[in-house]
């Protein structure tokens, strides 16, 4: 089916390359439900690779709010239509956190590489996710004939990354409220259906449980294109973590996989400066975008 | 797939909708409000600090704006310029608190000026209402003042009174409390003495939180001999934005529901700064003022009773102070 581009009501400025706007798409077989969208839209030579973003989730996303839009105008500076959307569950997007788990964030992809389609005559679609969003970005991709990933500091291991979750609940409820349960009493909370905060974001059992029986191996050793798997690394630090050697070893098994270091103070925890873009990484992520296409 | 125009989920009509700021920018809002009302009657206009989205801190915002929308209130949470999805541009890498000294300063006002007269040109709602939200109440006063005729009220979430240092902060007097209490319980912990023996306690931290707690306990004493034109004093580094903005709003008797969490770094501040120096001095001030403390609360409104309870005081406030 030729896609065809409906940027109609995608408004233009003037002074700006690139057509912008952010809006409500419905989701895919949940026609009530939608999903918040911001859409970037090269004015001309508009290239026929589109770049659908997946980004991390709870905090982390509000964590990076700014420099993951930035990306988006950057990319789209460079002439790729970008649509950069909320999951469900997460921003603006239909429904609360807790009713959200790993599966229905990886139909979201469906959805958003969709939509991205009725924006521009695209041929290829190049997810970028970024921290979860790399794990949810390698789910989706053989779904949606994926050739290229870019994986930005994923969570290599999210059954640890939950442990961590409830970590932070901990370190919330001890600090706020001078008392906290422990693991296995948040757990059995969880599972008799009830939620936890994590920094404001209630989590759900379905969640936590998708994350610790997730085995993302196969979906890694199984795609077939071309990644680029980012990391940060503290100005003159050396060595790649082993979870991401990991991670570069089962993509080459029947793909390539560059792996990219990049060099910042960035931190997921605490902020200290209000950073809008981190160009270190736009720069790395387009410029491989640019070496990789076939 | 055609853009939806707006949405409707659980009874409250969702709509994205663009602002363009006097620069030229555009601002990314997202109007709620009831799905049952054609015309917004009475519309809340979110101010945040600009950290991160104007869903806020956990989401707490959009949560809030729901839940008013449900109850019949029109909510309309933007960006402001260069944060969030809005179009614009800060110096990157900016130190915080350079930029909440900024935010304090006015930063955001002119946005929410121009947020206003979009949403009365827009609406033509019968009230309107701004809820600010941290350093969103330094906004939201600083914009009320300039659009005086068209603001029924002021809702002030975790009002901050004083600038945000400049310098590298201290451990500011309610997380000092906390951890030197948490320290001291621990004393009767033999797990606490181990880790102390093996080097894991932080040292700096203990012996950091002790000091600003002790620091503040002392000032408070000292404070009680001072004599009583020094200690009416506004702090120097009392918000000077906010004060000509709060005076002015009660000169032209606006009403002003102030919402101050149990555990929030500010809370002491504004006791101190505000509550003791100006509303218990000045009774046509307080006449204006409704000062409400919520119980179990921290200053991003993080946990779920706590949110509850944040939206049935709002709610009881808006039918009956600003009414």
């Amino acid at each position: 089916m030729e896609p065809q581009a409906d940027n109609a009501h995608v408004p233009h400025d003037a002074a700006s390359p690139f057509m912008e706007d952010c809006y409500f798409f419905q989701a895919i077989k949940k026609p009530d439900e939608f999903l918040y969208g911001r859409i970037y839209i090269p004015s001309e030579e508009c290239s026929t690779t589109g770049i659908v973003i997946v980004g991390p989730i709870g905090y982390e996303r509000l964590r990076r709010y700014r420099e993951v839009v930035s990306l988006a105008r950057d990319l789209s500076h460079q002439k790729y239509p970008v649509l950069y959307f909320d999951q469900r569950g997460e921003g603006e997007s239909y429904g609360d956190f807790k009713d959200f788990n790993v599966t229905t964030r990886v139909e979201d992809i469906a959805s958003a590489v969709r939509e991205l389609h009725t924006h521009a005559k695209i041929n290829e679609i190049v997810l970028i996710g970024i921290r979860l969003g790399a794990v949810l970005a390698v789910l989706g991709a053989a779904k949606h004939h994926i050739k290229r990933l870019v994986l930005c500091d994923p969570i290599c291991n999210p059954a640890n990354y939950a442990i961590d979750l409830l970590r932070g609940n901990m370190v919330l409820q001890r600090q706020y409220l001078g008392d906290s349960k422990n693991t296995a009493e948040l757990r059995e909370h969880l599972k008799q259906g009830g939620t936890i905060s994590i920094y404001g974001f209630p989590m759900g059992y379905s969640l936590l449980e998708e994350l610790e029986q997730l085995n993302i191996a196969p979906s890694l050793e199984k795609f077939t294109g071309k990644t680029a798997l980012l990391h940060f690394i503290k100005p003159q630090g050396t060595g790649v973590k082993k979870d991401v050697l990991h991670w570069e070893q089962l993509l080459k098994t029947h793909g390539s996989c560059d792996t990219i270091a990049i060099e910042s103070n960035f931190a997921w925890t605490e902020k200290k400066f209000l950073t809008s873009r981190l160009d270190v990484l736009n720069e790395e992520i387009i410029r491989w975008l640019k070496l990789s296409m076939s | 797939m055609a853009k939806a125009v707006n949405v409707i989920e659980s009874s409250i009509r969702r709509e994205v909708v663009t602002i363009p700021n006097r620069k030229g920018e555009r601002m990314y809002a997202v109007v709620t409000s009831p799905a049952w009302e054609q015309q917004i009657e009475k519309l809340i206009i979110f101010c945040y600090t600009g950290v991160n989205c104007k869903t806020g801190p956990g989401g707490s915002l959009k949560w809030l704006g729901d839940q008013l929308s449900a109850e019949g209130y029109a909510v309309l949470r933007f960006d402001q310029s260069a944060v969030g999805d809005s179009q614009g541009e800060l110096t990157n890498d900016l130190p915080l608190h350079e930029y909440f000294r900024a935010i304090q300063s006015g930063l955001a006002a002119t946005d929410t000026i121009d947020v206003v007269e979009w949403a009365m040109q827009t609406y033509h709602p019968r009230k309107i209402y701004l809820l600010g939200y941290c350093g969103g109440c330094v906004t939201a006063a600083m914009a009320a003042v300039e659009k005086i005729e068209a603001i029924a009220g002021l809702i002030c979430i975790a009002l901050p009174v004083l600038y945000s240092q400049l310098d590298v902060q201290p451990i500011r007097e309610y997380e000092a409390r906390t951890i030197s209490r948490d320290y001291v319980k621990r004393l009767f912990d033999g797990q606490s003495w181990v880790n102390l023996l093996r080097g894991q306690t932080d040292l700096n931290l203990l012996c950091t939180s002790f000091s600003a707690y002790g620091q503040s306990l002392v000032k408070k004493v000292m404070h009680c001999f001072l004599p009583e034109k020094m200690r009416f004093q506004l702090h120097p580094s009392f918000n000077q934005h906010f004060w000509r903005a709060f005076q002015e709003l009660m000169r032209q008797k606006k009403r002003l529901l102030i919402l101050m969490a149990d555990f929030d770094d500010e809370t002491p501040d504004f006791n101190a700064e505000f509550k003791t120096k100006v509303l218990d001095r000045c009774p046509d001030y307080a006449q204006l003022c409704t000062l409400e403390y919520l119980p179990k609360t921290d200053h991003a409104v993080l946990f779920e009773e706590s949110r509850t309870n944040l939206k049935k005081v709002i709610l009881v406030a808006l039918s009956t102070v600003f009414e």
